[in-house]
């Protein structure tokens, strides 16, 4: 532990630096470049020489590089839990179905009300369904893994019940208006810049919470790395933290979800990087690096979608694989030398 | 025999206890038991005899489907969380995902119950760690990752994880279980030497018949028929408690004579 005293310090500077970097690339670039300097003063409310540069930068970028900033660190921060809780490194909201069983809830929400989801109201009604779906599928799992003790055959059920949610939002597809079905499969692509300017503080508030919620609960985290019964040894209320994080990661899927689509692979891959980078499981270093990790690689994202020039935005979902999915080959080919198998 | 053995202080103490699964049949019932503290005590039975069920009653983690267990003088179910987290330390065969951790964060992990709610190590708890580290001999290890070490040290970082725990008494399940002879024979003069230093009681379930006989203090001998049979070890084997785990016909039975002559 004493060699971290100096070199963790360092990366969480390093992380912020690459944060701020990216996300001031974020805010100057795009279809229109505006100037560093320009876009401080619109922010801050100073003179800008331009109006409509003053309307992009805080109506669109501004939400935009907020939302992937807290997005990247809500999903990094509920797969590094879900990893954690079912001791399985390929844990992660997505693939555990999480993000299914939220989508399944937009969907029964958007499709009853016919696409309307512009209305602050209908936002809400959003996440809560995303919410209830969530919660749902990761009842359901916690509750299974504890007739299936294996963590493979529970991830096998995860993807399972993921599936079925699929099928069940297909249906609705399938019944639906034209309308609202088109508004759910974009929203299905992922998106950063779905977040309002006027939605923004809802977001940062439930976002900062879920996040919140997760520092706190570093240290029993720690315990259950040693697995179930020397966490219940050393003091720790056993089934008070699984469910714990259990709505911590149901809340933080769910919101991320609902604003920003099903997005893949950030939850999967950025605790993995933040391992590697960091060289420990020891979460009180660990959670706060996959925090700003999970920020810095969903702003990478966001500017990745427009390599292509503004007019044609790449959707999410088409990145975050490219850069996610890499990194879990990279682990599994190398199990024996990383350090946290085993 | 000699009397001040039977009149230490003990550490645990069983009165009337049946143990079992709270759905199922009791497995024993009227158990007394005593666990004297600053000695090794190895509990023996065959497979499915309800060691395991014993152990985890003693830590807590099921409660006694009747009768009592007094811990440190005081009822168990009397104890917080916190507070037993602080008397009875445990060191298992379970493997959770822990190799990502070093030697000295999986050890400091043992100050659990001492520390706040974020974990901040104070100078004792950095101390008790520092001591534990010591005590098993491990502290040339300590940025070692978890993974890149072997079953037995891996077996010592938990039982310093225990020692750091500060508890007085230390529960083992099946500490030998995979090392190889020179391990196991470190690992009980280990708990031997732990047992002596900090006055702690150091019950061990164990399969290793051998190791029990000639580095521990007493045995308890599980047996279906008549319950546990405890005592130091040569009032044991003298007693013929032997026969219950090599079993009773020709074959096997033999060799509890063989054990017998040896003491």
């Amino acid at each position: 532990m004493r060699h971290y005293r100096l070199f963790i310090p360092l990366l969480y500077i390093a992380l912020a630096c690459v944060i701020i970097a990216l996300a001031t690339i974020c805010m100057t670039t795009g279809a229109i470049d505006i100037p560093p300097s320009q876009v401080w003063a619109a922010l801050t409310g100073g003179h800008v020489d331009n109006r409509v540069w003053s309307v992009i930068v805080t109506q669109s970028r501004l939400p935009q590089t907020v939302t992937a900033l807290m997005a990247g660190a809500a999903l990094a921060c509920g797969g590094l839990l879900l990893q954690t809780l079912f001791a399985n490194p390929l844990a992660d909201p997505s693939i555990l179905g999480v993000s299914s069983g939220a989508g399944l809830g937009v969907a029964a929400v958007m499709l009853a009300s016919g696409g309307a989801v512009g209305s602050l109201a209908g936002t809400l009604s959003t996440v809560a369904g995303a919410m209830v779906g969530a919660m749902a599928v990761l009842a359901l799992i916690i509750a299974l893994s504890t007739v299936v003790r294996s963590n493979v055959m529970l991830l096998v059920v995860g993807l399972m019940i993921g599936y079925m949610a699929s099928s069940a939002v297909s249906l609705f597809s399938f019944m639906g208006a034209a309308e609202s079905v088109k508004s759910f499969s974009v929203w299905g692509m992922g998106d950063f810049g779905g977040v309002s300017l006027a939605r923004l503080p809802y977001f940062v508030a439930i976002t900062a919470a879920g996040l919140l919620w997760a520092l706190l609960m570093m240290k029993p985290m720690n315990a259950m790395l040693l697995g179930e019964s020397y966490c219940r040894n050393l003091g720790v209320n056993l089934k008070k933290l699984r469910v714990s994080v259990l709505l911590s990661t149901g809340l933080l899927t769910a919101v991320v979800t609902a604003f920003c689509g099903p997005v893949s692979f950030i939850g999967l891959a950025v605790p993995h990087m933040a391992r590697l980078l960091t060289g420990t499981s020891d979460h009180r270093v660990l959670m706060p690096v996959v925090m700003l990790l999970g920020a810095a690689v969903a702003l990478a994202c966001n500017l990745l979608t427009t390599v292509f020039g503004e007019g044609n935005l790449l959707p999410l979902n088409v990145v975050t694989p490219l850069l996610g999915a890499p990194v879990i080959i990279y682990v599994i080919v190398n199990k024996r030398k990383i350090a946290y198998f085993n | 025999m000699d009397k001040s053995e039977k009149i230490r202080p003990c550490a645990v103490e069983c009165r009337d206890l049946s143990i079992g699964h709270r759905d199922g049949r009791p497995l024993f019932r009227h158990l007394d038991l005593v666990l004297p503290k600053g000695e090794v005590t190895s509990l023996l039975g065959v497979n499915g005899s309800g060691k395991s069920t014993l152990i985890k009653t003693i830590c807590g983690f099921i409660p006694p489907v009747g009768g009592e267990i007094s811990i440190a003088g005081r009822r168990s179910c009397e104890y917080s969380r916190e507070e037993m987290a602080r008397t009875v330390g445990v060191v298992l065969t379970e493997r959770g995902a822990e190799g990502g951790l070093t030697v000295y964060e999986t050890v400091s992990l043992g100050r659990y119950p001492y520390t706040d709610f974020l974990g901040r190590m104070k100078a004792e708890d950095i101390a008790a760690v520092e001591q534990a580290l010591e005590e098993v001999g491990i502290a040339n290890k300590r940025d070692c990752h978890l993974s890149r070490m072997s079953d037995g040290e891996r077996q010592k970082v938990m039982i310093a994880k225990a020692i750091a725990q500060n508890c007085p008494i230390v529960v083992l399940d099946e500490p030998t279980a995979f090392l190889d002879v020179a391990a196991r024979i470190r690992t009980m003069e280990l708990l031997r030497k732990i047992s002596r230093e900090g006055d702690r009681a150091i019950l061990i379930s164990t399969h290793d018949l051998d190791l029990a006989l000639r580095m521990s203090d007493n045995l308890w001998i599980m047996s279906p028929d008549t319950g546990v049979i405890q005592g130091p070890v040569a009032e044991v084997v003298e007693r013929g408690g032997l026969r219950y785990i090599l079993g009773d016909d020709m074959e096997t039975g033999r060799y509890a004579s063989l054990y017998d002559t040896r003491r």
